[in-house]
């Protein structure tokens, strides 16, 4: 995005969105009231304008878009990182079989000269700090047609008769409901109960595909706490902030006529 | 919400990347000056998103994820020295609470910002970060963070009271 400022703002300032929202509406994402703000803000506007120029463009500009061969250096580094990680855990398992053999050694040799002597812990390694992402909710959906399961690729579309299982990882949250909405209702709760926190958990129920029309719409709630739907914000957009919705939508293929999961 | 991507699933993963990256290296250069140092942020910012094997289909959670991982390695970098002295002035900056600009301003206090900036705790970084360069409200830094609204104004209370004191104690 291109017209950012050189240098940060340092005055906040309330008259315009924040550059998360511009990011968000540049991706399509945005709220009416900065959309408005969007379409009357010159500022605003450039920076959404050259914003979705560079993501969607053949030709964006250079130093702004994604760089040619940028992807294929992202895999590289992610696997060599892997297999620094591996090596690195060979190393430290290795090591510590070494280690933990040298200390046995050691032990068996004080403990024969002076058994009471008292066993001091040893200090907390952990000096340095991690900077590590926090746990993302994740979410798996397994669509059952003729032979086994298969995971979902979010583009495949489903047919009259597929069963839908769910998995989902909560990240921090505790509690997870499942919705499905038919058209024209407020999304109907198909499963809603306790879950462990930062584990993927398959949800007991499975779900059929009827022939009813228009693509399958899936929505997760993740909370830490019981939470009643408030669908008409929800739909806007306007999500509590201790609250994870996650909306799915499924394609049906067209020689079906669609239709909506049924418990 | 995001689901996990089945293995050599690259279409979905390039689309993601090419939708996202030019908003990464953007919020990247508003942390740090250089464009090298920003484009290296936002490349390792993408080696995590393929580490994790997600594609992330909905954009509040992918765009919250950028900017939280982004914010993390940023800080992360700085604290290990490995961004260029250019790229360090916003960050030192902003301990300082200095436009990044007003060279002599900067200069005077440049080792009592380095030593701030490693002694600011990192979730009050982050908040500042949020908050002063990305222009988030408090709302937007806590769906960010994953924390309660009232942990942000906290810790940004804290992080100003930490910046008026090195005001205070400058020559």
């Amino acid at each position: 995005m291109t017209s950012a400022p050189d240098h940060p703002s340092f005055q906040h300032s309330s008259e315009h969105p924040s550059f998360l929202a511009l990011d968000r509406a540049a991706l399509g994402h945005a709220p009416a009231a900065v959309t408005t703000h969007v379409a009357a803000c010159d500022r605003c506007g450039a920076y959404v304008g050259t914003a979705r120029e560079a993501a969607t463009s053949a030709a964006p500009p250079a130093a702004r878009a994604a760089p040619p061969g940028g992807l294929a250096l992202v895999r590289q580094a992610a696997l060599e990182r892997r297999r620094r990680r591996l090596w690195r855990g060979w190393s430290l398992g290795a090591g510590g079989f070494v280690a933990a053999a040298a200390a046995c050694t050691v032990l068996l040799v004080v403990g024969t000269q002076s058994q009471q002597q008292r066993h001091v812990p040893a200090a907390d390694p952990a000096g340095g700090l991690y900077l590590g992402s926090k746990g993302l909710p994740s979410v798996w959906i397994y669509v059952k047609r003729d032979g086994g399961p298969e995971l979902w690729d979010g583009k495949k579309p489903l047919a009259s008769g597929d069963r839908l299982r769910v998995k989902v990882d909560p990240g921090g949250h505790d509690r997870v409901q499942v919705y499905a909405m038919r058209a024209g209702d407020n999304p109907a709760l198909l499963y809603g109960g306790r879950i462990t926190q930062g584990q993927g958990t398959i949800l007991p129920d499975a779900w059929e595909v009827d022939a009813s029309p228009g693509p399958e719409r899936l929505f997760v709630v993740l909370a830490n706490r019981d939470v009643l739907p408030a669908w008409d914000k929800w739909l806007r957009g306007e999500v509590e902030s201790d609250v994870s919705l996650l909306p799915f939508v499924l394609p049906k293929a067209a020689s079906d006529n669609g239709g909506t999961a049924k418990p | 919400m995001k689901t996990r991507m089945p293995p050599f699933d690259d279409a979905a993963f390039e689309d993601c990347y090419r939708r996202t990256y030019p908003l990464v290296v953007s919020k990247c250069r508003r942390m740090v000056r250089g464009h090298s140092d920003a484009a290296d942020l936002a490349q390792e910012v993408f080696v995590r998103l393929w580490n994790h094997r997600t594609v992330v289909l909905d954009v509040r959670a992918l765009t919250a994820w950028l900017y939280r991982t982004s914010t993390h390695l940023a800080i992360d970098r700085a604290r290990r020295r490995s961004l260029s002295r250019d790229s360090l002035q916003h960050l030192e900056a902003l301990v300082g609470d200095q436009n990044p600009d007003d060279a002599e301003g900067r200069l005077a206090s440049r080792q009592e910002l380095r030593s701030m900036l490693g002694s600011v705790p990192t979730r009050e970084l982050e908040a500042a970060v949020l908050s002063r360069f990305d222009r988030l409200a408090h709302p937007e830094i806590a769906e960010v963070m994953g924390v309660a609204e009232r942990t942000v104004r906290r810790l940004l209370e804290r992080f100003d009271r930490r910046t008026k004191s090195i005001k205070e104690s400058a020559p």
